[in-house]
């Protein structure tokens, strides 16, 4: 399957929400990453067919999906930022109405429902009201609700905000599953949730596309520039104003810092004297110098 | 202490239960005075029988009956000032000087109350029965003494033990009876205060919802197997539970009731408290000697005692069903037997004690104060007021004991079957269509079936035929009575009869002294006329079928349907406040709650959601419809019938410009249709702004600010405000004689609302009407 998204643009107002974004998305995982307000769900919401664009078009397989309007949605799974339950139906209730609305048979229905509820670790309280239930529980029911009926194209809002560590990775592997052979877009925030999952990452920026690569590729792109430095208390300071820091370590005698060279610093210049060593970058220091140079440009500015 | 705290938080100081609370309260204060309203007529003040009340207080009993008399023969001649009356009066009251009154009715120089003279004289005659009972309290209570001897010494009379047995008792009980000096003491307040019917429906209703909040709303969200591994055992939560529960109904109980004591205290005063109970108007066969305040206080804790033995039976019905829905159709089986047994059991019957010790006779608390009643337990006779109090308490008290012992039972066995979750337990999938659904979204979270239901209850409680001697006067019954004999085509024998009738009814007049025929000369000549126009109708006419149907027809109930009066203003207002209390949620709980943007990206989400919906809209439209026609319909059906309905419409006077190809039943049929139509157009516009706003609570108010203040405005006596609006179609009765402005109005309205149909349609199912398509570089 493939899903071709060409030159969309979407503005509200003044604010351009997206600019001529265009990416090809075949089966597999895709995280797709920036900060608040990038547009990760005006692209989502698009992709579903909630909002309309101002231009350009996205195609499934080559035919317009606003072509295929009714049998587009059959193939889709979407779980929204926001929870939409209705606070007095049970979990149960809610997701046979959801299957219902996926013109889900009624045979079909009990096994999906007890399915995607085993799936999400929500069998044991299936029949108590969704008001009830904790933020973290309303979540997995929304990803339940994306799950059922087995979609083919499931796109998930942030899935894993207010999840405790454990649900996150059961619903990451879950997820990763999925994927083999559909189409699964995940935004997030979170870089860890899709880093090793996902078949390529997305960075999306104020609505404009920044890099679409595999996640190695990426981090290849910042070969040779993140560091381990070790050091003690007082150079941090120093250390903090000069660089770039992803990360600080505390060990029992001394203190790792991780940190991120900027494009003007070299290794030999700017880390002589330093106790470091080179590493191997992660999709969050990816994350970290895109979206940093961002802040500083306008700092400049 | 502390768990019993916690479980009173939990359950009943939470939002929706003070909602309850609340709205409980209004509508049985709203209901209450609605229904005092209307018994007393909309057109007249209500505070006049307080007025009159105070002034008889002051008089004694000659002076009060004088005072009562006079009133009543001015207030005649007010309303029919011939001589032939006045010399009927002469005879009838030979001590009051007729010719004075005469001449004080001319002068103005007697009291008005209502400024209309018949409600004026039925009051007057209303409270001279009152003075009149209360001043012969102790010839009354001889009377039954004396019964009582007479029918203890003859075993004549007594086929049974029972009855002699209970002569007996009641020879005893008051024979010992010490009442002093009962005067005449206002009673409205009272009566409306302790015998309306609606609070106890009401609470009673509340009570059911109090056990959903106690007992369900655990069960439901499976808080009790938390609960159970708590330290305290399960008996100690069933037991706070269930003294939360009484707690918060003795509260809720006091408090509406007391509301009931405001509206009542508000409208007609409680008169002197300290008068012994017996001064009440009805309650002289009380054997309690306490004083009317005394009985307002002991009201109020028999009330609290009864509605806390009923939810202690819901509650165990709840409890031993263990399911909500059922256990609420449990409930309701229970209350139908209690009916059906009170109802079909005779009074005299040895099994009287089933009709008397009944949930539903208890449900009228103040009856075991007031009224003198011994049950027949095994031929012996027992005081109602110690049989009700010892069921009221061993009945609490062993609801309480099963509920726990039931539910310590209960918790064991599930924890046992689910043993920490091994055996995963048999999970039941609700397999239900798209439809259902969105019927439980519409019309149970989004509480439509409450509404309805409080409403229905409000409309069997305030509207009730009456019997025409209480509704007609004179005229109006001679009129009937004519019309009872005419009604149906015309005819030639009909015509002679009333020639006939006159000119004997005419020969009888002379003959009698006091001219009491003139009423029904009058009605004669006027059905004469009558019948001399349906006659020119019946030349004019040329189609056969209509001749045939020209016939007499008795108007009063269609008047009060077909016309812009008190019934129709009245039931524009219901029909447009329940149209925006039951449609403002149905488009706004997807916005509200988030989920619009779930289901519309579903197979059948958008399309299927949005008819399912407008259906659902039909549907609750229609019912509303029915809820507030159909009672007023009936009632008016028993009090002056619907028939002739094949007649043209043309042979009531009010109609006559219509065209006579026009049956009744076609401008009935017309009419409905108009105010469904109306209803369907609000409806509409209340869809629209609810998907907008995405708020119930704000839709409600614009709707409320643009369809009900108007229909408000018009029924508090705006004339100008039922041509405009929707009132158009509620009132419906100039659209349907087609006048032009109202014509063009209607119009224009109609198309709006397809408009809003439309735009509503459009920006729900997200149709895009123009393709904006880049060609693609
Ligand atoms: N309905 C709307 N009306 C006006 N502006 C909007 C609307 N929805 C989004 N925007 C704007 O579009 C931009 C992108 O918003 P979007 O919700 O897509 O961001 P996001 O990447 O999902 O952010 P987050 O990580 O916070 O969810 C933001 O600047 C936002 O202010
Ligand atoms: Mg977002």
């Amino acid at each position: 399957m493939e899903l071709k998204i060409n030159g969309i643009c979407k503005t509200y107002g003044m604010i351009k929400g997206l600019d001529k974004f265009s990416a090809t998305l075949t089966d597999g995982v895709y995280g797709l990453l920036g900060p608040n307000g990038a547009g990760k769900t005006t692209l989502i919401r698009i992709i579903t067919d909630s909002i309309s664009c101002d231009s350009g078009e996205i195609s499934l397989n080559g035919v317009d999906i606003k072509d295929l309007g009714l049998s587009f949605r059959s193939y889709l799974g979407y779980m929204p930022q926001q929870d939409g339950i209705y606070p007095s139906f049970t979990a149960a209730q809610y997701l046979s109405y959801i299957g219902a609305l996926k013109a889900l048979r009624r045979e079909e229905m009990n096994r999906q429902v007890e399915y995607v509820l085993k799936a999400v670790n929500l069998l044991e309280v299936s029949d108590r009201r969704i008001g009830t239930f904790s933020g973290g529980m309303k979540q997995r029911l929304m990803l339940a609700q994306a799950l059922i009926g087995d979609p083919k194209i499931i796109i998930l809002d942030e899935p894993t905000a207010g999840l405790d560590p454990k649900e996150r990775i059961r619903i990451r592997n879950l997820i990763s599953g999925y994927a083999l052979n559909r189409i699964v877009i995940i935004a997030t925030h979170v870089v860890s949730d899709v880093e090793y999952i996902a078949k390529e990452i997305i960075l999306i920026k104020k609505g404009r596309l920044i890099y679409h690569d595999t996640p190695d590729r990426l981090c290849k792109s910042l070969e040779n520039r993140v560091f381990e430095i070790k050091t003690y208390e007082e150079n941090l300071e120093k250390i903090l104003s000069r660089f770039e820091v992803c990360n600080i370590q505390k060990t029992t005698e001394s203190i790792i810092v991780r940190i991120l060279l900027k494009e003007n610093q070299s290794e030999k210049k700017d880390l002589y004297g330093y106790d470091y060593r080179m590493i191997r970058a992660t999709v969050e220091d990816v994350y970290l110098s895109v979206f940093d140079e961002e802040r500083e440009k306008e700092l400049i500015k | 202490m502390n768990l019993i705290t916690h479980e009173l938080r939990k359950s009943f100081l939470n939002r929706s239960a003070i909602i309850f609370l609340v709205c409980l309260l209004a509508i049985n204060m709203l209901a209450v005075y609605i229904s005092e309203r209307i018994d007393f007529g909309f057109d007249a003040d209500i505070r006049s029988i307080r007025k009159l009340d105070q002034l008889l207080m002051g008089m004694d009993k000659t002076q009060a009956e004088k005072y009562l008399n006079e009133q009543i023969i001015i207030q005649n001649i007010a309303i029919m000032d011939r001589q032939d009356i006045i010399g009927i009066f002469k005879t009838e009251y030979p001590d009051y000087d007729i010719n004075k009154l005469v001449e004080r009715y001319r002068k103005g120089d007697y009291d008005k109350y209502t400024d209309i003279a018949y409600r004026d004289l039925s009051l007057f005659r209303q409270k001279l029965l009152e003075v009149e009972s209360a001043y012969s309290y102790d010839e009354y209570i001889q009377s039954v003494i004396n019964r009582a001897e007479q029918l203890k010494k003859s075993s004549i009379f007594s086929d049974t033990p029972f009855t002699i047995r209970n002569a007996s008792k009641t020879y005893d009980d008051f024979n010992s009876l010490d009442i002093k000096m009962v005067r005449f003491n206002s009673s409205k307040g009272v009566l409306c205060a302790t015998r309306n019917g609606i609070t106890p429906i009401l609470l009673w209703v509340f009570g059911i919802f109090v056990c959903i909040q106690t007992f369900t709303k655990d069960r439901d969200s499976h808080n009790l197997e938390l609960l159970r591994t708590m330290k305290r055992g399960r008996k100690q939560l069933m037991t706070s539970k269930l003294i939360s529960m009484y707690y918060f109904v003795s509260v809720s109980v006091t408090v509406t009731v007391l509301s009931s004591y405001v509206i009542s205290y508000l409208l007609y005063g409680f008169g002197d408290i300290s008068m012994p109970l017996q001064s009440v108007y009805g309650f002289r066969s009380s054997i309690y000697e306490i004083s009317v305040g005394g009985y307002l206080v002991l009201y109020i804790l028999l009330f609290v005692a009864v509605m806390i033995f009923l939810s202690s039976v819901n509650l165990l019905i709840f409890v031993t069903i263990s399911n909500s829905l059922k256990g609420i159709v449990g409930i309701l089986l229970v209350m139908g037997t209690a009916y059906i047994l009170n109802k079909g059991i005779s009074s005299v019957s040895f099994f009287n004690v089933f009709k008397y010790i009944n949930a539903y006779h208890f449900l009228d608390i103040s009856r075991a104060l007031i009224e003198y009643l011994n049950i027949n337990i095994l031929n012996y006779p027992v005081s109602y007021l110690l049989l009700f109090l010892i069921t009221i308490c061993v009945g609490t008290f062993a609801a309480f004991y099963i509920c726990i012992h039931i539910s310590k039972k209960k918790k064991e066995r599930t924890y046992a079957s689910s043993g920490i979750l091994l055996k995963a337990r048999k999970r039941k999938v609700p397999v239900a269509g798209i439809f259902w659904y969105e019927v439980y979204k519409s019309m149970v979270i989004n509480p439509v079936i409450i509404i309805l239901l409080v409403f229905c209850i409000i409309q069997i409680a305030t509207v009730h035929p009456r019997e025409p001697s209480e509704i007609l006067n004179k005229k109006e019954f001679i009129y009937m009575k004519y019309m009872e004999v005419l009604e149906g085509s015309i005819s030639d024998t009909k015509s002679v009869f009333l020639k006939e009738n006159l000119i004997e009814i005419k020969k009888k007049q002379k003959e009698d002294t006091y001219n009491s025929y003139t009423d029904q000369i009058e009605v004669i000549m006027s059905l004469i006329a009558k019948d001399d126009r349906l006659h020119n109708l019946y030349d004019v006419a040329n189609d056969q079928t209509i001749r045939r149907n020209i016939s007499f027809i008795y108007e009063r109930g269609y008047k009060e349907i077909f016309t812009d009066g008190t019934t129709t203003r009245f039931t524009a207002l219901y029909a447009s406040v329940l149209i925006v209390l039951c449609i403002s949620g149905i488009f706004a709980v997807e916005i509200k709650n988030n989920t619009y943007e779930v289901i519309t990206y579903t197979v059948y989400g958008r399309k299927r959601t949005f008819w399912y919906k407008q259906i659902i809209t039909l549907i609750i439209s229609l019912i509303v419809l029915i809820t507030v026609y159909l009672p007023y319909i009936i009632k008016f059906s028993k009090e002056s019938g619907f028939a002739c309905l094949d007649a043209p419409i043309a042979c009531m006077e009010d109609f006559a410009l219509l065209p006579l190809e026009i049956s009744v039943l076609e401008y009935f049929i017309w009419l409905f249709a108009v105010k469904f139509i109306g209803l369907i157009v609000m409806a509409t516009f209340i869809n629209l702004v609810s998907h907008y706003t995405g708020e119930p609570i704000v839709t409600a108010s614009i709707s409320l600010a643009a369809f009900v203040l108007p229909a408000f405005l018009s029924f508090s006596g705006i004339r100008e405000m039922s041509d405009i609006l929707m009132n158009v179609f509620l009132y419906g009765n100039r659209l349907a004689t087609l006048s032009l402005a109202l014509t063009i109005q209607s119009i224009v309205l109609v198309i709006a609302c397809i408009v809003c149909f439309i735009i509503l349609y459009i920006k729900f199912n997200k149709v895009i009407i123009i393709k904006n398509r880049k060609p693609s570089s």
